[in-house]
């Protein structure tokens, strides 16, 4: 029915009328209103795994993606391409490290494949060409290797680069 | 508390690192902690670029690399060290190279992409393994030169669904088809047409199931007769492309092609017609001769010369798209 609304509950309590094609884009919330008949405009659905700040953030997305056509089915033997971000996803992901990760989690819990796929691809594209200093900075990533461990890799880097 | 990146699951780390390079993971993710490297290493499907020699890279990720492409003339890059290849691009590939593509060393291979500009001894026991279903997983193939001698009309390649090659002989068309049978799309760069062949083929047409055939020819030398005989080989074919130099009226082979490819729906040429008879053979007379023609055009006409052209579909289109 075109236009018609259901609301989505964040974590924190707000609640989002969104139109039912739209929200239908993840398939987390597709079989819930399928499986549970959930699609009066009084029913809320919550979202506990989502924060109102991010849940708005997937409504804008899945707005502007509404009309797409469904993202092709992985295909193990494609090679993965990051360079088909279309200019829009890129502005719209322009976001500070911590929501662009929460992105990616509740685009995963959500299941939204178009949004997982392109913020996954944007991290990717945040780490190519990057030094291992410059990553553990970049994303600050703490060493719990042993000095005793450290030491063996790097002699079996030795050994190998002399071989 | 800010999300990290090391708050992801490991999934989800997996999803991210499935887009980056082998070369990448290992330069910038490798020996950073624990959790990390137990991820990098669980990888699999890797892709890596070979642009050197690299040994500590091949050896942490040879046995997770699934496509494989070396750029440049390295000797000393043993490609049997990837197990579980399958895709494998070879520029400029080296006697030993060649010689270790085989099914013992990499089992899964689907793709093979290995444009060989000249006939080795190598590359001939490569072709004739290929032709003789000796890498049985191999799907889709880019061999470069292939001569008469490399197919054994006694072999068979099953397998095989997409091929591209280069031959002097129009013969090794029909060769391929009688050893290829479930072809699917074959595209040919005819760059001479030697006829002095021993060869003796069946003098049954095939009817192969083949639906798209890429003909490029790139000498002058290839009659309309030819043509023909390729044609009903191939009956079943949906799209054809055609890039060919035309010493009769370009119309007599429209007409071929609409008798003899009866499930004809895309069409697309780049074709030069020398025999010139505007009057009795317009464009409007060959795009009535089937509908798949419609987009014909006539681009130039110039000393008795035209230029058919048709974006049917892209000649040059993805050979594994």
């Amino acid at each position: 029915m075109a236009g018609h609304k259901i609301k989505l509950q964040s974590s924190d309590g707000d609640t989002f009328d969104v139109e039912v094609e739209i929200a239908k884009q993840s398939a987390t919330i597709k079989t819930m209103l399928e499986d549970l008949g959930m699609d009066e405009e009084e029913d809320v659905i919550p979202l506990p795994n989502v924060n109102s700040a991010i849940l708005k953030k997937v409504i804008q997305w899945a707005t502007h993606h509404k009309d797409d056509p469904p993202p092709p089915e992985d295909d193990e033997n494609r090679e993965k391409n990051t360079n088909d971000i279309s200019s829009w996803d890129q502005d719209f992901l322009k976001v500070d490290q911590g929501t662009l990760f929460e992105l990616i989690l509740a685009a995963n819990y959500l299941d939204i494949k178009g949004l997982l796929d392109v913020t996954c691809k944007t991290v990717a594209n945040m780490i190519k060409g990057k030094t291992p200093e410059e990553i553990r900075r970049t994303f600050n990533i703490k060493n719990d290797f042993t000095p005793q461990e450290e030491e063996q890799i790097k002699k079996e880097n030795e050994w190998c680069e002399e071989k | 508390m800010m999300t990290l990146l090391e708050d992801l699951p490991n999934e989800l780390l997996f999803d991210v690192f499935e887009y980056i390079s082998a070369r990448d993971l290992y330069y910038s993710f490798w020996a950073l902690n624990r959790r990390i490297n137990y991820i990098v290493r669980s990888l699999k499907n890797l892709s890596l670029i070979i642009y050197k020699n690299e040994p500590l890279l091949i050896q942490t990720f040879a046995d997770k690399i699934f496509r494989l492409q070396v750029s440049n003339h390295y000797d000393i890059i043993d490609i049997d060290h990837f197990p579980n290849l399958r895709s494998l691009s070879l520029y400029n590939a080296s006697d030993k190279q060649l010689q270790q593509i085989r099914y013992d060393c990499m089992p899964n291979l689907m793709y093979l992409f290995i444009p060989i500009p000249n006939i080795t001894e190598s590359s001939a026991k490569l072709a004739r393994n290929i032709f003789s279903n000796q890498l049985p997983s191999l799907r889709y193939a880019d061999l470069g030169i292939i001569d008469v001698n490399y197919i054994s009309l006694s072999s068979w390649s099953p397998s095989l669904r997409v091929l591209c090659i280069n031959c002097t002989k129009s013969i090794v068309i029909r060769m391929v088809l009688l050893v290829c049978p479930n072809l699917k799309r074959f595209q040919v760069n005819l760059v001479k047409n030697n006829s002095k062949i021993a060869t003796q083929l069946p003098t049954k047409t095939l009817n192969h199931n083949l639906k798209t055939f890429i003909l490029l020819v790139s000498c002058r030398s290839l009659p309309l007769e030819k043509i023909n005989d390729i044609l009903l080989d191939i009956p079943n074919v949906t799209r054809i492309y055609l890039r060919w130099c035309c010493d009769t009226l370009f119309v007599a082979l429209a007409r071929m092609l609409s008798e003899r490819l009866k499930y004809l729906s895309q069409f697309g040429c780049n074709i030069i017609e020398f025999p010139n008879d505007i009057e009795y053979n317009n464009i409007k007379s060959i795009r009535e001769v089937h509908s798949s023609f419609n987009n014909i055009q006539c681009t130039i006409i110039h000393h008795g010369y035209r230029l058919f052209t048709a974006d049917g579909f892209h000649e040059q289109a993805n050979l594994f798209g």
